[in-house]
């Protein structure tokens, strides 16, 4: 395979990937949840997998794309839902990547999960602050940070399962290596 | 075609301004109401319930910073008019916008350049997991999606788009005229 055809299959990966997480996205906006805005961040796992294979400058495009993709489908692109879901996304995804670019052999995705969702839900938080709710956002961060480390918990160890069996990850690490 | 689906997305860019910059309370409410009340006649299905639970959560965690003129005090607690006002002002805003944005994509929008292209492809993927059946039981879920994951890999990537109702273009030019003229109201206020 030539570099350009590397690199175009890369680029449909990225897009595959952008495309799995909007509709993990989709099964979350269907699922009832106990606790207005309680997120569970299924979305999140296609951002793990890429997070296993994926280079920097991929990477990051994945995390545009979620961003944008889930504004659009969800109508929330010019909204300040889409600042709150951006900043969410953006602190989570750069928070995964640290923790696995310098600690991945110590840290497994559950806790790499974790800590994407708790820097996501503490950005979300502040900037809901001063958009939206004023200084009494902190009301809301104890539930809140506590719901999204159970969901990132349960998500990270699905994760870890899908990253251990996935036929489809294996061949694209395969031709990634 | 192309220039046809975008037309929500620039009657929206348009209606934008007299949102943002709406001073008077009662007339933020009514274009808040407008946009609202634009779904059911583009088709989509309004959902009351998240609406009624934004408004009462954002309205109440602003009354807890008092300030102005005190309205009531339920149980020692007082009930402002600026924070009521700045609650209902913020929730307006936040749901007049989601509304907004929900009427700016209606037309699967085509951005410019690389990221729009990637874009394109993203939602080609995405049409192609809403159409595949995919069991969702625990026991076979990581099995299943990654079923999913191959056969898209596979599929060569075509958005297909359909063309705008004429309803939903006679919105396109009516609504900014609608939305401007409450702006213009309440700044003569």
């Amino acid at each position: 395979m030539s570099p350009s055809e590397q690199y175009s299959v890369r680029i449909k990966d990225v897009a595959l990937l952008a495309a799995f997480a909007l509709f993990l996205s989709t099964i979350e906006y269907v699922i009832p949840k106990p606790v207005p805005y309680m997120r569970i961040g299924l979305a999140n796992l296609s951002v793990l997998i890429g997070l296993t294979y994926l280079n920097l400058k991929e990477y990051a495009l994945l995390a545009v794309l979620k961003v944008l993709g889930q504004g659009i489908v969800h109508g929330t692109l010019f909204s300040y839902i889409f600042l709150l879901s951006a900043a969410g996304s953006f602190a989570s995804a750069l928070v995964m990547l640290l923790i696995y670019r310098t600690a991945s052999r110590r840290i497994s995705l559950i806790g790499i999960s974790a800590a994407g969702a708790f820097a996501s839900n503490l950005a979300q938080i502040l900037l809901a602050g001063v958009m939206l709710f004023g200084s009494a956002a902190w009301l809301i961060a104890p539930p809140f940070l506590a719901a999204g480390l159970i969901a990132s918990v349960v998500l990270g160890i699905f994760a870890e399962k899908f990253s251990r069996e996935s036929l489809w990850l294996k061949k694209r690490r395969g031709a990634a290596a | 075609m192309k220039e046809q689906r975008n037309l929500p997305l620039i009657s929206g860019l348009l209606m934008l301004p007299a949102l943002v910059f709406q001073q008077n309370l009662l007339f933020l409410g009514l274009q808040t109401l407008f946009l609202v009340m634009l779904q059911p006649i583009l088709g989509k299905r309004i959902r009351v319930l998240p609406n009624l639970i934004m408004l009462s959560t954002i309205t109440a965690l602003n009354l807890v910073q008092p300030y102005g003129r005190v309205l009531a005090e339920p149980l020692g607690f007082p009930v402002t008019v600026g924070a009521l006002e700045l609650g209902m002002r913020r929730s307006f805003m936040l749901i007049s916008l989601i509304y907004l944005s929900k009427f700016m994509v209606i037309g699967s929008p085509r951005f410019p350049g690389r990221l729009g292209e990637m874009l394109s492809l993203q939602f080609s993927y995405y049409q192609g997991f809403l159409s595949t059946p995919v069991s969702l039981r625990p026991s076979q879920i990581i099995r299943s999606l990654d079923q999913l994951l191959l056969s898209l890999e596979a599929s060569d990537g075509t958005v297909h788009v359909s063309r705008l109702p004429k309803r939903v273009l006679m919105f396109c030019a009516a609504s900014p005229v609608l939305i401007w003229v409450c702006f213009a109201a309440g700044s003569l206020q």
